[in-house]
Order: structure tokens, then sequence, then C-alpha cells
């Protein structure tokens, strides 16, 4: 299973939330969208929102697995209306 | 039945199937710049993990958005995949068409089902090969497609048609 490129919900640990103090979205749990993750942890794209139309880049922040309480993120139940979904069809 | 074959305007028709989505930087910012009018309806579920997580259905509605934006590419590109496949399929096997084309994220392959007149296959594509075909049709990904397509239906190296 992977994160990247997932939008998800994090929920930091106590020690988490004193550490990433003003570096993550505000919010318990807070939404983030993720660009990457290894065995550190979850890079998220940073700041609040989404970046404007056109910007070359976008800083990326790491938030340690360590820091982590739980995540959330939606799973794409694989063939779920497929079969009664005519628009698969193509 | 309506699956795998072509209709009167000679389009081909295969099932397509998603199993694993993957947003873009640009499907996060359409999703959370769209009007609330275009955002989707949330289930029952999703409206109750959103009230147990404390976030508002609006921001629950956006990522599911994005992730409608993700499926509806990756749908594209699995057709496209399809409809290449069976264009070579044209030369190699003209009898055997495409049935069914799995854009298989969660295991980092695309699946192609083909059916010949007496059975049915499936060949399997690296998801880099995929991309590498479908976004630069590289030499190397071209080939290695084709090549998958003719051993799977047994014209490989015979180079015949599967009776």
């Amino acid at each position: 299973m992977s994160l990247a490129n997932k939008s998800a919900l994090f929920h930091l640990s106590d020690v988490g939330k004193e550490a990433l103090h003003g570096l993550v979205p505000e919010g318990d749990p807070f939404e983030a969208f993720v660009m990457r993750q290894d065995e550190v942890g979850a890079w998220i794209m940073a700041g609040a929102g989404s970046p404007p139309r056109g910007v070359p880049s976008v800083p990326v922040t790491l938030i340690k697995w360590q820091y982590v309480k739980s995540v959330k993120y939606d799973h794409l139940i694989s063939g779920a209306g497929s079969e009664a979904d005519e628009s698969l069809l193509v | 039945m309506k699956v795998g074959y072509p209709d009167q305007m000679g389009t081909p028709q295969f099932k397509v199937e998603v199993t694993d989505y993957s947003i873009s930087v640009d499907e996060w910012r359409r999703a959370h710049s769209a009007p609330k009018g275009e955002l989707p309806e949330l289930n029952e579920l999703q409206r109750d993990v959103a009230g147990r997580f404390g976030i508002s259905e609006e921001k629950y509605a956006r990522s599911v958005l994005a992730i409608q934006y993700a499926v509806r590419r990756l749908r594209t590109r699995a057709k496209k995949l399809g409809e290449e496949v069976g264009k070579i399929l044209l030369e190699t096997c003209a009898e055997c068409r495409v049935t069914r084309v799995v854009a298989d994220l969660a295991r980092e392959r695309w699946i192609i089902v083909l059916q010949s007149p007496n059975r049915r296959v499936g060949i399997t594509l690296s998801q880099e090969t995929g991309d590498d075909f479908l976004d630069f049709a590289t030499r190397e990904a071209t080939e290695e497609l084709r090549t998958k397509v003719r051993s799977g239906l047994g014209a490989g190296e015979q180079g015949v048609s599967p009776q």
C-alpha cells in the first residue's frame, strides 16, 4: 500500500504535534497531499490549500512516521460497481 | 453482449478497470478550486468518517473529487492502451480482440486481456513500460508491447496466428 499521490488525513502523536507545530497544516487531524512515502515518513505538500496553476515547484515537508499516530485515506475498491457501470465499457 | 465486440462504427469496446489511483498535483489543485456545485455528494460512510475525524464534508468532498479526476484520467489511459493494442492485433491476429484492460496500479502494472477464437490470454506490462508507451511511444516500450501481444497469442516465434 502506498500513500504516494493520495490525499490523506494525518493524526499526529502529542510529541509529533509539538515537534511539527507550525510546519504542517493546522488541524487535528490535518489533510495533506502525499508526494512520496518511504521508510522514514511521508513527504507532503507543505502549506494550506493547493499551489496556484503554473508554479514550477512546490515545497514538500517530511512527516516522520515516529510522529504519526494514524493516517486515513480513501482506498479504491477494485471493481466496485464496475459490473453495473456501463461507463466502464469503452 | 457489449463487451469486447466492435460497435457499428468500428470502435473497439472492452472493459476498463482501475485498481488504485494516483492523484496529480494538478488534479489536487483543480479539486480544491472547483465550485461547490461540482463537488460529489458523500456517501453515508464518508459522512460518518468526516464527522469522526472532525473535518468538514466540503473538504472531504474535494479529496473525493480529486480521486474522481485521477480515476477518470486512468480510465482514459487504459482505453488508449487498449485501442493501441487493438491496432497491433489488426496486424497480428485480425480475429483477436481486446476484452479488458486493467490499470493495476496497486501492483504497478497494466493487464490487457485478449480473446482469440480459441483462447483467452492476459498479458502484463509494467506500469513504467505502459506509461512510456502512452506518454512517449518509446521504441523500447512499443517493441515490448508488440512482443508480448504476439507471444501471448502464441504467434511469437512461430509467427503464426492461433487457430
